[in-house]
Parts: C-alpha cells; sequence; structure tokens
C-alpha cells in the first residue's frame, strides 16, 4: 500500500478553469492522506505563494508513506502546465531551486512575446532547461508522439515521464484503441516510465458544477450551450486513495512517490538580491546609508542634533543593520532623489517612514520633534515585517518617476506587483446568471437593487424579496454558485505603484507577465504574497494634493520671490491663525479635511495643534464611527467625560487619545499589553483586521484576546468592549503613521489657503481632477473668501489658471484658463497662443485668419472667451462656425461679416451656456436667478442658517450638489444643497426617503422644509418635505456626485 | 391642410398591456410596465408607472427605486414596425395613400381621399372607428406638409380640434414656431448647435430664415441636411412619399352548383382554380409554395386545407396531384358549397438555365420528399443531427425536414462531433432504459457520465460494455442508486 502525491493539479488561478483555491487544494491533498501535492497551474506561478501559505498556516501533520508507518512531512511541489504550440502538452516541476528560476524564465518568455492573458511556447524554449522535471501528456496519435519522444529523450534524459490520467470519460478507450494500452507501449518503446496523475481542477466533486460554468464564463456562452467542450464527469476532482488504488497499478502510484521524493524545493527559501549599483564602489550598505545619514543630519537639523536624537538614529541604524533593510532605505532614497533633482513634489508615509533616519534621508517632512509623540515602532523586530514605506508623488508627473525606475535597472530587473481582481458580488451575479441562461436585464435589475450594506439582511434574502422564485432550480444553482465563486480570481491587474528591484533578473525569482498597459510588466504574485515570502516592494504612488501644492509654491515663487518647501512650513511650528480656520470649518480644499463629514467634525473637535489633526484625520472614518469611538473621544476632550485607565501599560497606549483607542497601532500594542499577544499573534490579529471583510476571521481572536486580557486582571466587559471596538474598525482603522504624514499636507494646504489664498486655489484647480470638489464648488469658495476671478478671455488666459496683476494698484485676480472650457482641444489652445499677438487680438477676423479648427471656435465662443471683441456670445458663436474662410483664396470674401444678428443671451441663457461650456458660471447662480424670477421664496439662505435658533422650522432651496450615503450611517442620506451663499448640509432619514422617493431619487433642485439642529457651529437641516424643483431649471448642467 | 399623421408612441407597451385595463384602474400600484431599451432607459412607460414618478429617460435603477414592482419589457423595434405596417394595412380599409415614416407614424394624404367621403369629419370618424378597435394610444395633427403633420402629433399639439385644423389655415405656422428645437427629428448634435445659438424654438429658426442670406448662412454652417429638413417642416419643399402597398395575394373563390360530398370530387372544380392561379402567377413571374383551401359548408362552417410543396411551384398539374395525395387522407366535414383558394405569400421566380442535353430526371429528391410530406403529413418525416452533449440521450435530436435548397449541404456544425467516433457507442440505442434482469461479464468500463446538472434531466452514471449469456454485446449503466439498466446493443 503506497501512498500517492497529485502532481498535475490546477488552482483557480489558472483563470475561468480550476474551480478551487490552491489553499484547499493543500488542505484537501492532506486530508485525502497524499505525500505531497504539485500546483501546476497554466504558464503560471500565481497561486503557489497562496498555497505555500495555507501550507505554513495549516500546520499539517505529517503523512504516513508506507506500511511501516515512516512518516513525512507533507509537501508542496510547484510547477507549470504548458500547451506548446506543436499541439503536446507537458507539466514541469522543479526539483530545485535553479530549476524553480528555469521555469519561471520560460513562463516569462512564453507570457511576455504575446499580449496580457496570452502566451505562446515552443520546444526551442524549453530546451535550455537542466534541472526541470518534465512529465509529458501524449496527444494519443502516435504520428505526432513518437518524434516528441525522442526530443524528450534528447533533452531531457533521466527526468521525463509520461502521465496516465485516468478520467473514465469517452477518451479512455474507443473503437480498438484503449489508452492504458497505447500508453504501455509507448513507454516501452521510447523507454520511459510512466506515472499517473489526475488533472486536478477541483478539490472536490462538488465543485463540478461550478468548473462548468466557468468553462461557460470563458467560452462567453451558456452552460447548456457548451455540449462536449464539457468535462463528462466530477472525475477532475481529487480522489481518495482506495479509488485510486484501483484506478492505477501499483508501479504507477510508486512513481509519483519517486518523483516527489525528487523535489526538494521549498517556495520559503527565496530570497533576492538588491541592485548593487545604488552603493558606491568600496563602501558597504550601511557604511554607504550611514554616511547619507549623517550628511542629511547636517541639512535637516541646522542648529545641531539634540543628544536624544542622535541617540534615536544610532538605535534605528542598528535595528536597520540588523535586519538587513539598508538596501530597501538606499533604493527609496534614490528614487526620492531623482524626485528632488527633477522638481517633483513628494511625501514618504508609513510607519518606517516616520523615523528620523527617513527625515534624514529627506524621505519625509515630517519633524522629529513632531514624531517623539508618535509610537517608535518604525521596524518592529519581533515582528519579523518588512519596514513600510509608500512614497506619494505628484499625481500628474508619477509617470516620470515610473520611467526612471524602468531607465535605469531595465524592463527584465524592474517590475510592477500585481493585483488580483477577483469576483465581487457584482460580477459574481452577472457572471453566474448570464451562463445559466437567466435574462440580463433582469441580473441588472437585482444587482441595482440589492443594498450590499444591509447588515440584517443578506443578498440571499434580498433576491429572494426581489423576485427570484426561490423554489426553481435555475434560482438555487445560481445563489449556490455566486455564493462559490466570490473571491475567485479573474484575472491579474497591475497594482497601483508597488515596484519589486532586484539585482539580478527578476524573472528568476518569479514570472513576468506584460500588463494591459503599453510597456509596463507585471510580476506574478501581489502584495500579500511578497508579504508571504518576506520580499520587499518599494511603493511608487501618486497624490493630487502634491501637484497642487508644488504648483501653488511655483506660483509664489514667480510672483512673490519667496520659496517654500513643505520642510520650511512644517518647521515654523503651529500657527494658531491657520487653526482657527480649520475650526471653523472652513476647508474646501484643504487635503483630507473638505468632506462634508470632515467638516461637521472640525468645529466640535477643534483642533489646535498637528497632533490634533493627525487625531480629526483618522477620526472621521467607517472605523471608528462603526466601533463608536467617536462620541467618546468628543465627551472626553470637551471635559464632559471622566478619562480613566485600567492599568498603567493601557495609559500608556491610550493616554495620547484620550482613552479611546482610534489607530490601528493602539488596537495591535492593546492585544500585546493587555492581553499577551505575542509579536506574530498581534501581526495576525492586524491583517485579519486588514482582511476581515473577505475571510470573516476575527472571531477566533476574540476568545484569546478576552481570556488573555482577564487574565490579566481587566475586567471582561472592559475586554468585550474592546473586542466591539475591534470588529468595527474591521478594515478601516486608520494607521497612526499614515495619518501623521497626511496631517503634514493637511496643515500645508491649510496654511496655504490662509495666506496665499490665489496661489492656493490655482494650483488647486490646475491640478483637477482630484479632490471632493468641482471647479464651480471651488470657484464658488473662492469668491467667498474675496479672491477676485476673471473669466476665460481669448486674449488674457493661459492654458492653466493663472494669478494675473490687475491695473488699479496692486490687486490681483484669478483669470481661468483655456482647460475649463469643454470641447477645447489642447492642440487649439496650443495654436491659438502661438499666434495671439502680445497686445491681443483686436478683432473677430483676426482670430478666425488663426485657421483654428471650428470645434474648438465654438467651443471659445460659447464660453464667451470672445466677449471684448463679440458681445454677444451667439453672435460669435455663429460667426465662428463659418469656415468659408478658411481656404486662403477667399479669405478676402469673408471680409464682410456676416448679415444675420442674433439675439443677445438673457440671463438665463447666458447661465445655460456657462454651465454647459465650463461648468462654472461667474456672474449668476441659479438660485439666485429663479428667485428674481418669482419662482422661489420664503426660503432662508445658506449664510442666514445661523441666526436661526435650534430646532426652529426652516425651508431651504438649493442645487443638489452632493449625496452620500455612508454605510456607518443606517440608511442616513446627507444631501449638499447649493445655493447662491453657500452650501446647506441636509439630512434625509430613511423613512423620509421612502416617503418621497421621487424627489429623493431625482431632484436636481430641491426645496426642504425641516428643522434646523445645531451643534455649536454645525449646522444640519433635518429634513421633513421634500419638493422637486428641477422642472424649473429643466436644461441646468450640474452634475451632482453620487457617494454610495 | 393636405396632411394627416397618426403617432403611437406606445406600440410595444400597448401590446403588453390593453388600454382598457388602464384605464379602469389608474391609480393601482401594481401592474406598472414599461419598456427600456438598449442603454437601460425608459422609453414607454404606463399610467401605473407614471403615478409612480417614474419618467421616460431615467434608468431602470430608478425607476424599480421608485416602484419595486415595474415589469419591464426590452424594447423591440422589429415587432413594432411590424406592427405598424400591420396598421397601415388595417387603415388601407379607409384610406389610400399611407406612408410609414420611422419609426412610429403613419401619414395620411387626405385631400384625395375626400372626394369619397365629403368632408372630412366623416374621414376622419372612420378612421378612427377603424383605430379604436385596435386599442392603442395614437396622437393625430394635420399639417402642410407631411413632416409638419408628423412634428406636430408627436409634439402632442392638441390645442385646436382636428377639424378645425383641417378647415383653417391661420393656426400653422404659430404651432409651428412655438416647437422647441428638440421635439424635431433632427440628431442632438444638431439640437445642440441650434440651441448654443440661441435658437431653442422652431419660430426663432424660421425668423433667421426668413433674413436675406439666411437660408445660405444657415446651410453653411450647419449643414444642407439641416435646412432641407427645415424645409420640409416648414412646408417650403415637399418630398414625394413612399407609399405604403399592401401585399400581392392570389385569392379566388367559387361557387359550387350543387354540394359536394366526397373529398375527390372537389379535384375538378379545383383544378380550375389551379390554372387561374397559374396563369396569374406567370403573368407576375412568381411561384407559390403553400396554399390553402377553404371549404365553406352551407352553415358557413368552413374547412381548411393547407398544401405545401418541397419546391415553390407554379403548375397546376404539380399542385393537383399534391392535392390528390393529400385528399386521399382528408374527411369532410360538412358538404361543400364554395371554394376559396389563397396563396398568401408570392416568391418571386429563380431563373434557372436549363441545359438540353441534361437528361431529365423523372423527380428530384426534394420532390419526392414533398410526396411524402403530403402522403404521410409533415410530422412524419424528420432529419437526424448530432448535438454536443455527454448524456447519451441527448447527443442526438430529430428536427423537421429542412426546406427546400438546404438538402444540400452537409451539416458543418457536426464536424467537430468527430471526435465521438473515437469512443464507444452502441448501434442501438434503447428509448427508454431497461432494468437489467440477466447476468453479464463486463467487458470494458466504466465510462462514467456525470453531466445535465442545470436542467431536469441529470444524469449520474456509469456505463460498461457487457457481454450477456447469448454473446450480445450490451450497453448497460449503473445509476447513483446503483441500479443496473440496459442502454443499448452493439452489433
Amino acid at each position: 500500500m503506497t501512498g500517492y502525491a497529485e502532481l498535475h493539479c490546477l488552482s483557480n488561478f489558472t483563470f475561468l478553469r480550476g474551480a478551487s483555491h490552491p489553499e484547499e487544494l493543500v488542505s484537501q491533498a492532506h486530508a485525502l492522506g497524499y505525500c505531497a501535492v504539485a500546483i501546476t497551474d497554466e504558464c503560471s506561478m500565481a497561486g503557489v505563494v497562496r498555497a505555500y501559505a495555507a501550507l505554513k498556516a495549516l500546520d499539517l501533520s505529517p503523512v504516513a508513506t508506507d506500511h511501516a508507518g515512516k512518516t513525512e512531512p507533507f509537501k508542496l511541489i510547484v510547477g507549470t502546465e504548458l500547451n506548446l504550440e506543436c499541439g503536446q502538452k507537458v507539466v514541469l516541476l522543479a526539483p530545485c531551486r535553479t530549476a524553480y528560476a528555469e521555469i519561471c524564465r520560460v513562463i516569462t518568455v512564453a507570457r511576455r512575446r504575446c499580449e496580457k492573458g496570452q502566451y505562446r511556447v515552443a520546444r526551442a524554449d524549453l530546451e535550455q532547461m537542466e534541472n526541470a522535471l518534465v512529465l509529458w501528456l501524449p496527444t494519443l496519435s502516435s504520428e505526432q508522439d513518437e518524434p516528441f519522444a525522442h526530443w524528450l529523450n534528447d533533452h531531457f534524459q533521466g527526468r521525463t515521464w509520461l502521465l496516465y490520467e485516468r478520467l473514465l470519460d469517452a477518451h479512455e478507450a474507443g473503437a480498438g484503441f484503449n489508452k492504458r494500452s497505447y500508453l504501455c507501449d509507448l513507454g516501452a518503446r521510447v523507454q520511459l516510465p510512466v506515472c499517473a496523475a489526475g488533472n486536478v481542477h477541483m478539490h472536490c466533486p462538488d465543485r463540478q458544477p461550478l468548473q462548468d460554468v466557468l468553462t461557460a464564463i470563458r467560452l462567453n456562452c451558456q452552460v447548456q450551450e457548451l455540449g462536449l467542450k464539457l468535462y463528462a464527469n466530477a472525475e477532475h476532482a481529487m480522489r481518495p486513495l482506495h479509488k485510486l488504488r484501483k484506478l492505477y497499478p501499483e508501479s504507477w502510484r510508486a512513481e509519483t512517490l519517486k518523483i516527489a521524493e525528487r523535489c526538494q524545493f521549498d517556495l520559503g527559501s527565496l530570497r533576492y538580491e538588491y541592485p548593487r549599483e545604488l552603493v558606491p564602489e568600496g563602501l558597504s550598505p550601511s557604511r554607504y546609508l550611514k554616511q547619507l545619514v549623517e550628511q542629511g543630519m547636517t541639512r535637516r537639523f541646522p542648529q545641531g542634533v539634540s543628544l536624544q536624537i542622535q541617540r534615536t538614529i544610532r538605535q534605528e541604524l542598528t535595528l536597520i543593520q540588523e535586519q538587513g533593510y539598508e538596501y530597501f532605505f538606499l533604493t527609496t532614497y534614490d528614487i526620492v532623489q531623482f524626485a528632488k533633482r527633477r522638481g517633483i513634489l513628494y511625501q514618504g508615509r508609513g510607519s518606517a517612514a516616520n523615523s528620523v533616519v527617513c527625515y534624514c534621508l529627506e524621505i519625509t517632512s515630517v519633524d522629529p520633534r513632531q514624531i517623539d509623540v508618535l509610537f517608535e515602532r518604525f521596524i518592529s523586530k519581533e515582528r519579523n515585517e518588512p519596514p513600510d514605506i509608500d512614497v506619494d508623488f505628484e499625481h500628474q508627473r508619477r509617470e516620470e518617476v515610473f520611467q526612471y525606475i524602468y531607465q535605469k535597472y531595465g524592463r527584465t530587473r524592474a517590475a510592477l506587483a500585481a493585483t488580483v481582481i477577483s469576483f465581487k458580488f457584482k460580477s459574481a451575479l452577472r457572471g453566474i446568471g448570464k451562463a445559466l441562461g437567466m435574462n440580463e436585464s433582469r441580473l441588472d435589475y437585482y444587482i441595482k437593487n440589492i443594498n450590499r450594506r444591509d447588515r440584517e439582511l443578506g443578498w440571499e434574502v434580498q433576491l429572494a424579496s426581489l423576485g427570484l422564485d426561490q423554489q426553481s432550480p435555475v434560482s438555487r444553482h445560481l445563489v449556490r454558485l455566486t455564493q462559490e465563486v466570490i473571491g475567485f480570481p479573474r484575472h491579474l491587474s497591475q497594482h497601483v505603484g508597488g515596484f519589486i528591484i532586484s539585482s539580478g533578473p527578476l524573472s528568476e525569482l518569479v514570472p513576468v507577465e506584460n500588463a494591459a498597459m503599453a510597456e509596463r510588466t507585471v510580476i506574478q504574485w501581489d502584495k500579500d504574497d511578497l508579504e508571504t515570502l518576506g520580499l520587499l516592494k518599494v511603493d511608487v504612488l501618486a497624490l493630487g494634493m502634491l501637484s497642487a501644492i508644488r504648483r501653488s509654491f511655483d506660483m509664489i515663487r514667480q510672483r512673490y520671490g519667496r520659496v517654500l518647501s513643505i520642510a520650511d512650513i512644517t518647521r515654523l511650528q503651529d500657527d494658531p491663525a491657520v487653526y482657527a480656520r480649520l475650526q471653523q470649518a472652513d476647508s474646501i480644499g484643504v487635503f483630507q479635511v473638505e468632506s462634508r463629514a470632515q467638516m461637521s467634525m472640525l468645529p466640535r473637535l477643534k483642533p489646535r495643534c498637528y497632533y490634533d489633526l493627525v487625531i480629526q484625520i483618522a477620526i472621521v472614518r467607517p472605523g471608528p464611527i462603526q466601533g463608536d469611538m467617536v462620541h467618546p473621544y468628543l465627551r472626553r476632550r470637551s471635559g464632559k467625560e471622566e478619562v480613566d485607565y485600567p492599568s498603567k501599560e493601557v495609559r500608556a497606549v491610550l493616554e495620547r487619545t484620550l482613552g479611546v483607542p482610534i489607530f490601528q497601532e493602539q488596537v495591535i500594542k492593546l492585544a500585546m499589553v493587555a492581553a499577551g499577544f505575542s509579536g506574530g499573534e498581534a501581526d495576525q490579529l492586524r491583517r485579519a483586521m486588514a482582511s476581515w471583510k473577505k475571510t470573516g476571521q476575527l472571531q477566533q481572536f476574540r476568545h484569546k484576546l478576552v481570556a488573555g486580557m482577564r487574565e490579566r486582571g481587566y475586567e471582561t466587559e472592559f475586554a468585550e468592549r474592546l473586542f466591539q471596538q475591534i470588529c468595527g474598525f474591521g478594515e478601516y482603522g486608520f494607521p497612526e503613521s499614515h495619518s501623521a504624514s497626511f496631517a503634514v499636507l493637511a496643515y500645508v494646504s491649510a496654511w496655504l489657503k490662509h495666506y496665499y489664498p490665489l496661489a492656493f486655489y490655482c494650483g488647486l484647480l490646475n491640478s483637477l481632477p482630484m479632490g471632493f470638489y468641482s471647479p464651480s464648488q471651488l470657484l464658488q469658495d473662492a469668491v467667498r473668501h474675496d479672491v477676485l476671478v476673471r473669466p476665460v478671455c481669448v486674449n488674457q488666459s493661459q492654458y492653466d489658471h493663472q494669478v494675473e496683476a490687475l491695473e488699479e494698484g496692486g490687486k490681483e485676480a484669478l483669470r481661468l484658463g483655456f482647460r475649463l472650457v469643454r470641447g477645447l482641444s489642447r492642440k487649439g489652445v496650443e495654436q491659438l497662443l502661438e499666434q495671439r499677438p502680445d497686445q491681443g487680438f483686436d478683432g473677430m477676423a483676426q482670430i478666425q485668419a488663426c485657421a483654428l479648427d471650428k470645434r474648438d471656435l465654438e467651443a471659445l465662443a460659447s464660453a464667451n472667451a470672445f466677449a471684448g471683441l463679440s458681445g454677444n456670445r451667439y453672435q460669435a458663436r455663429w460667426d465662428m462656425l463659418d469656415d468659408a474662410c478658411k481656404v486662403p483664396m477667399f479669405t478676402h470674401l469673408a471680409a464682410d461679416a456676416s448679415a444675420i444678428q442674433l439675439p443677445a443671451p438673457d440671463d438665463w441663457q447666458n447661465l445655460q451656456e456657462d454651465y454647459a461650456s465650463t461648468g462654472v458660471s461667474l456672474t449668476h447662480h441659479p438660485i439666485s436667478l429663479l428667485r428674481c424670477a418669482g419662482c422661489i421664496d420664503g426660503y432662508t439662505r445658506s449664510t442666514e442658517l445661523a441666526k436661526l435658533a435650534h430646532k426652529s422650522w426652516v425651508k431651504v432651496v438649493g442645487v443638489v450638489t452632493g449625496k452620500q450615503s455612508p454605510g456607518s450611517a443606517a440608511g442616513v442620506t446627507f444631501f449638499t444643497l447649493e445655493d447662491d451663499t453657500g452650501n446647506i448640509n441636509v439630512v434625509v432619514w430613511k423613512a423620509t426617503a421612502r416617503a418621497q422617493k421621487q424627489a429623493y431619487l431625482t431632484a436636481r433642485i430641491l426645496e426642504v422644509v425641516g428643522i434646523v439642529e445645531k451643534e455649536g457651529e454645525v449646522i444640519h437641516v433635518i429634513a421633513g418635505r421634500l419638493q422637486d424643483l428641477s422642472h424649473l431649471m429643466a436644461d441646468l448642467d450640474t452634475r451632482s456626485r453620487d457617494f454610495h | 391642410m393636405r396632411w394627416l399623421a397618426l403617432v403611437f408612441p406606445q406600440l410595444q407597451l400597448d401590446s403588453v398591456c390593453p388600454v382598457t385595463e388602464q384605464v379602469q384602474n389608474p391609480d393601482a400600484t401594481t401592474g406598472a410596465v414599461v419598456v427600456i431599451d438598449g442603454g437601460q432607459q425608459v422609453c414607454q412607460l404606463n399610467a401605473q408607472a407614471m403615478a409612480a414618478g417614474i419618467r421616460p429617460g431615467m434608468k431602470l435603477g430608478t425607476a424599480s427605486a421608485l416602484n419595486r414592482d415595474v415589469s419591464f419589457v426590452q424594447h423591440d423595434p422589429g415587432f413594432e414596425r411590424a406592427r405598424a405596417l400591420e396598421l397601415a394595412e388595417i387603415c388601407y380599409q379607409v384610406s389610400a395613400n399611407i406612408a410609414f415614416l420611422e419609426p412610429d407614424a403613419l401619414i395620411f394624404e387626405v385631400s384625395g381621399m375626400l372626394k369619397l367621403y365629403g368632408c372630412f369629419k366623416h374621414y376622419w370618424r372612420d378612421l378612427q372607428q377603424v383605430l379604436a378597435a385596435q386599442t392603442l394610444h395614437y396622437k393625430a395633427a394635420l399639417g402642410h406638409s407631411p413632416l409638419a403633420a408628423c412634428v406636430l402629433a408627436r409634439a402632442g399639439f392638441c390645442s385646436v380640434p382636428l377639424e378645425q385644423q383641417f378647415a383653417q389655415e391661420g393656426w400653422l405656422m404659430p404651432a409651428l414656431d412655438a416647437l422647441q428645437v428638440g421635439q424635431l427629428d433632427i440628431t442632438p448634435r444638431q439640437q445642440a448647435q441650434l440651441e448654443r445659438l440661441g435658437l431653442s424654438r422652431l419660430g426663432h429658426v424660421r425668423s433667421l430664415l426668413q433674413k436675406s442670406k439666411g437660408r445660405k448662412e444657415l446651410a453653411q454652417r450647419l449643414g444642407r441636411e439641416l435646412l432641407d429638413y427645415l424645409d420640409q417642416v416648414l412646408g417650403h419643399h415637399i418630398r414625394p412619399l413612399d407609399y405604403f402597398r399592401p401585399e400581392d395575394v392570389f385569392r379566388q373563390s367559387i361557387l359550387l352548383e350543387h354540394e359536394l360530398h366526397t373529398s375527390q370530387s372537389l379535384l375538378f372544380p379545383v383544378k380550375n382554380l389551379l390554372q387561374h392561379m397559374q396563369a396569374y402567377l406567370q403573368r407576375r413571374a412568381c411561384r407559390v409554395q403553400h396554399l390553402r383551401l377553404l371549404l365553406s359548408g352551407r352553415e358557413g362552417d368552413t374547412q381548411v386545407i393547407a398544401l405545401s410543396g418541397a419546391e415553390p411551384e407554379r403548375a397546376s398539374e404539380v399542385w393537383l396531384s399534391l392535392l390528390q395525395l393529400k385528399l386521399e387522407s382528408v374527411q369532410l366535414s360538412a358538404p361543400v358549397t364554395a371554394v376559396r383558394l389563397e396563396a398568401l405569400k408570392l416568391l418571386e421566380e429563380h431563373v434557372c438555365t436549363q441545359d438540353i442535353f441534361e437528361p431529365v430526371r423523372a423527380s428530384s429528391p426534394s420532390q419526392l420528399l414533398g410526396r411524402l410530406q403530403a402522403r404521410l403529413g409533415d410530422e412524419a418525416l424528420k432529419c437526424v443531427h448530432l448535438q454536443g452533449d455527454h448524456r447519451p440521450e441527448h447527443a442526438f435530436r430529430y428536427s423537421a425536414l429542412p426546406k427546400y435548397g438546404e438538402l444540400k449541404e452537409g451539416y458543418a456544425d457536426d464536424s467537430h462531433y468527430s471526435k465521438c467516433s473515437l469512443s464507444l457507442r452502441p448501434s442501438l440505442l434503447f428509448e427508454v432504459p431497461v432494468p437489467l434482469s440477466e447476468g453479464i461479464r463486463i467487458v470494458h468500463g466504466p465510462e462514467r457520465i456525470q453531466s445535465g446538472w442545470w436542467s431536469d434531466t441529470p444524469v449520474c452514471r456509469d456505463y460498461f460494455v457487457a457481454r450477456n449469456t447469448e454473446q450480445q454485446t450490451l450497453w448497460v449503466f449503473r445509476d447513483a442508486q446503483r441500479h443496473w439498466f440496459v442502454h443499448g446493443l452493439f452489433a
């Protein structure tokens, strides 16, 4: 009685073919008593790390290999299945590290020569492999098989096998043909041993329907139409040993064990070398790092370095050296230096980024005097965590950084990590439904109407209430298969910005394939896989606010001669004037604190210093809101509640946030000091929190947490409450280290808004799209801050928005740029600017002579850019439409202007044209026009709300510019209504919404009658009656942003 | 006014829920039905949907959020077009000169009909009667050009009653002037162009056109097509319409001198009809493939005999022989007093050149099939096709005989089922598997077939090739309950 090793097995990382997760395959193979399992996805290594992680996590018991009770640990073998161009099919296995590198190289070559999702491999590609094992599935026709067998023997002598896979289907035997005897004969003739295998596509036969449906999705048809393209039975699953004994002869099963024996490669042994060119000749990485830090110290601390900071630096450098992370910091340093040379603004964030070493290396601008209050965590030795540094760059210039990395290291040594795009509820329901032949409109209907955030009712129950007949078999299949397929990978996509850079070719570590974008390559592993194996990546991310800040800095330097950097501003320490504005919620355009929810929090929390901002940013998130941390914190801050700590340890962790856990680090730290979690366990807790929604694994920590805390003398109630807070946190708990970096940018943008408003709004507008607000809303805010705004003008504007000096004494205005005009091409602007005379155009004829594209001219006319030259934009547009004068021969004919005179637009029409052409109107607001026309009256304007008493009745009218239904808010929708004086926050409860559905769902101009709710300076209107006034302005182009 | 336009805005919806139900309870919240187009937007809706706040142009999601129970139907322009043509045919009883304007309008040329009806009032009354039987929503308007009438009808112009519209003229220009450019049948881009010049109503455009050089400049800037369209709407120019033409059919009836009691005796009178039909077809160079014979009895009851040829034919002998065969199996339900022959679909002749040296075959395979079908009935003749399915019962299917001309082609889609030729399958498959009741010796197997879980007939069986005591080779299987059956025999 021999054991068995399954050597040909596909996971769901062979997209839309495999029907089981790698973890399921590993665990099932072990449960069935197999000695080993090989994960051999088609031309891919994407699933092997998950299998490896499962192997480690499940801690599997050793497996018996023979009668005598000898046991061996269960083994995971890695390999790949390849369909060659000549029609033959082989499975390659990696017995050792070198073979693994060979296989990765072959996969890379096969994938890189084709577009994303395809591969092509020929015999010649395999000839270089000296170590890999080859398992061959012959085509069963001798003319093709014999020559191939000879080729195999020539190149893979002693490491080739014939695979016999008995799947009880029609191919097993036919008229005058028997597969088994064919293979026996072939093996004897060409001297190749035969080995048994299963062509496993799923871990158990129950998955057959799912495998069929995946095939239907892959072939884009219905499952009933597939016919013979489906497998005939469920034998492509892992089968129990007793059954295998009946199916295969002993010698062929024993052969699998012999092969497994030869495979000793362990994924955990993978390491990679960093690019050596980062370190100058003659220096070691440590020395070089130390040198750079010392240089940085003198720059960053011109007044000298305190003893405390020196000590911290020493500690940090020692830790870096011990863990061997020098290269990681050096790589990051090199990248930010490039950005600095090019004038690209950047900001590092993350726990490691907030170290003093990083401050000296200029990776961050968070002053260590501010860091002092933060946790030391930067690298946690006992948790063996890789350092965590994300670097944000200006979003409009991040591509330059990417290109630098590719150029410096070459496409073979640098690649992006992948992201696994998997089936979520919507795509799963749609895909499965289509494959089952259900009507697509009906599926859309279900999807639209299922509320994913409804906690009480799962989607299965909601489906029933939407009319899905639960008794019908199709519906039962739909529900079951959708449940199974959620979480299945569909394809790989490129990660946002995580790079791996190595000294040798990456393709020896992991296969590299083409991404969908041109000139981009990705590795087949995602960030979790990299973390499992302890491999480091450098995150190169994009942030819109950095672009805005840099533009503002440039403008300030140009106009006022003042040179500023982020560090310069933070060095000025906390400015009460800036904080005063924030406390009044004057934060439109300010990074991270400009949203409606943040603006409601600012007057309550009243940040006074940097750390308050750090808390402000982290507290207005679903995590703390759902975990019910917000109100206790505010109460304690205002002195309404006493702060007490159950122990000294807890005090040390929670004192900075008044006893309320707000940051992810606090929760982890509490688990360690109060419940006795070890470093590793705390790390597991952190991961479980991060992926709670996907895996639901938090419950298993509950017992350990509560028991551990009780053991250390804490009250059960305290422990239970903490656990509830952790669950509420879920994946939304914000790390303090990130919040600290964001707070820097928040402060800088608030500072700029206060001291240099023109430059600030200008920089912001030129960096759109980004942030929370549209150009229209930003400009209205600017006007309310007494900024003069000048419209787009053919003679004055540039492509970007500019700060312009006005003729009358020293004043300045914001001149809107051509980029705001819809339908105007960039090229058209360039042509216009090229041909614009210094003193400007003096007539329409001159402009027409520029021979710009007709559409560009129309766009400019409608934006009223010709206002200086032609009184009436309708007339200007009419004139621009005539392209008779384009032909040079006829220019003299066009000299007589059009005989037609069109009447000028009235206020309404001007407003409509403003919105249609630029989305912005400087002269009118719909609400003021409606009021002047007498269509609305008796309402309160936004600026007058503050005069009303709490709980008084009010009527407000506004354009609906925002609708938010945050999941944490129990069916409440927040409307933002904009009138001509500002924004009004309206709260619509679920019942109100349900009773007045039409107005709630479709109104673009809304009248609300309700009750004022005032809490300090925060004002809301609780909606009672909603009335849709959109019919009054049928053609207005305001776009409401829906955040759902 | 010369032209009448009828616009049917809800052709599809009206066939889903007839008008009378809607009128009965307009307040009910159930029964809301909408038609959605390809972009998942509502294009037609009934009164209940309107009451729930649903409006045209809304997305399906919004509509269903407003009313959970709304039923939706996918828009089918093909169906609407066919229905509109049907309506044209029906209206043809009342009015000649009907034209169909895509996608939902019928234009009637009124002045021609007045001679027949005397006055517009009577004409309109008759037309309304015919339409009322159809239970449809429609809007009507008159105009001095077809497009003017159509545009006014679509916009729902009704402030002047129809008869007054016909009699007077002064109301037309103001009505047209008041139309918004969005109500004209122009592209969205043209509409946007006009609106962004401040020309938001047809009246604005008309006054522009009246200015000197207005027409030229408009054409120059916005295109000749637009000018052309505007001219047609404003009546400056009327393009001739394609009038509806009812289809050609052959219908002829004869009354019999005395009642006939036997089917065979019908042959002589029908022979005459067939000869007339042959002449008619010859004149038009057409053939027919399907005929109907309607036999009326004394009491007015009618018996219908349908005849189909395998090929389109016009020769009366051919039809006669087919009829003869058919009549052998037909019983007359009552004595026949009148016979009517109908050939509803005329097919144009295929020109076939015949080589005079080619031996003339007595009858082609398709003719043989035609005769067999006539003798045995259509249902008795079938083709067999291979199907892709693992389940043996579903691996093939029967289908009706293909039409003439298709027999010759091979079944290309069967070629990739040739892999079936490798597998072991019996020559004879029992329709229903028979429980195994004798001893057998297994020769080969198992072959496991587990499929069809998505259907009513899933299969989960292990098949074996076995030999019984009489040395017959059987195809047996064991099902999930471990019962044994015989499913077929090998030759």
